[in-house]
């Protein structure tokens, strides 16, 4: 039987999950596991970060590990945006997620690019020439 | 055939630990590979915890995972006294536009698509035994 000290650490979540605006579009940045020993943690730190902007982006390209139940938690987060009516790009450059966004069609729903950059351009689109994925599909 | 066993607790605090070991594990079994079949196993892993959550202490809560090696395949099974991913058997590989949104329900649907071979069983004695196998030649 393998026996591991239980953690006693306080996690940072501030520094796990980090907010910041650029052009009045909030940049939502999640750092290490997205797994499900850690979501419960995440769910609230998330939508209490959520301020008023312009867009959104989710910024995975600092998670180092991801699994179903992380995933359920950013649908649940671009759901929430995407229901308000608002503007919400999905960064991300990890093979594997990107493998895992199209098994669940996810790639169909949500607009996922791999940089900041390329978010920043279509969140900043004017709201006649944007286009969430869910109306393509 | 090279093979580790680990024992461990159906607890979620322990899971960042099994997933160290794991992922060590099967890179050096095949570093193109690991990742991948981590995320499978890890799924099952994460099931037979929930499970445990749900037995709330009624069975044994000890889940016993082997990952194995040969030359053609690396291959994984997770075994617990839950009854683990039984429900699931129905899943299907597609998703219906309906579901798209659901925050559950896809990991089932990610290992189907991530190996090779996908089984369970369930013993007489109330074990329950998942088994993954992902083929190595052709990915490589």
């Amino acid at each position: 039987m393998l026996f591991v000290k239980k953690g006693s650490r306080m996690k940072d979540y501030d520094e796990i999950i980090k907010s910041k605006f650029n052009d009045e579009v909030q940049i939502i940045s999640i750092n290490g596991r997205l797994t499900y020993d850690e979501i419960s943690n995440y769910k609230e730190k998330i939508m209490a970060i959520v301020d008023n902007a312009e867009g959104y982006i989710i910024d995975l390209t600092n998670v180092e590990q991801i699994d179903s139940t992380g995933l359920g938690l950013i649908i649940n987060t671009a759901k929430h945006f995407i229901s308000n009516q608002n503007k919400m790009v999905i960064v991300n450059d990890n093979p594997l997620t990107n493998g895992l966004f199209k098994i669940s069609k996810l790639n169909m729903v949500f607009n996922i690019c791999g940089s900041i950059n390329e978010a920043m351009k279509i969140v900043l689109l004017k709201d006649e020439d944007y286009i969430n994925g869910v109306k393509s599909y | 055939m090279k093979e580790i066993c680990l024992k461990i607790q159906a607890d979620k605090q322990y899971l960042k630990y099994i997933d160290d070991v794991l992922l060590q594990t099967l890179k050096l079994f095949n570093s193109d590979l690991a990742s991948r079949f981590h995320f499978a196993l890890h799924e099952i892993i994460i099931n037979s915890i929930q499970a445990a959550e749900r037995d709330n202490g009624k069975n044994d809560n000890t889940v016993i995972i082997t990952v194995g090696k040969d030359n053609n395949e690396i291959r994984a099974s997770v075994m617990d006294m839950f009854g683990g991913m039984k429900e699931t058997k129905e899943v299907s590989k597609k998703i219906s536009k309906e579901r798209i949104f659901e925050e559950n329900g896809r990991g089932i649907l990610f290992i189907k698509e991530i190996v090779d071979e996908y089984s369970w069983e369930l013993d007489d004695n109330g074990s329950f035994t998942v088994h993954i196998v992902m083929k190595i030649d052709d990915k490589c």
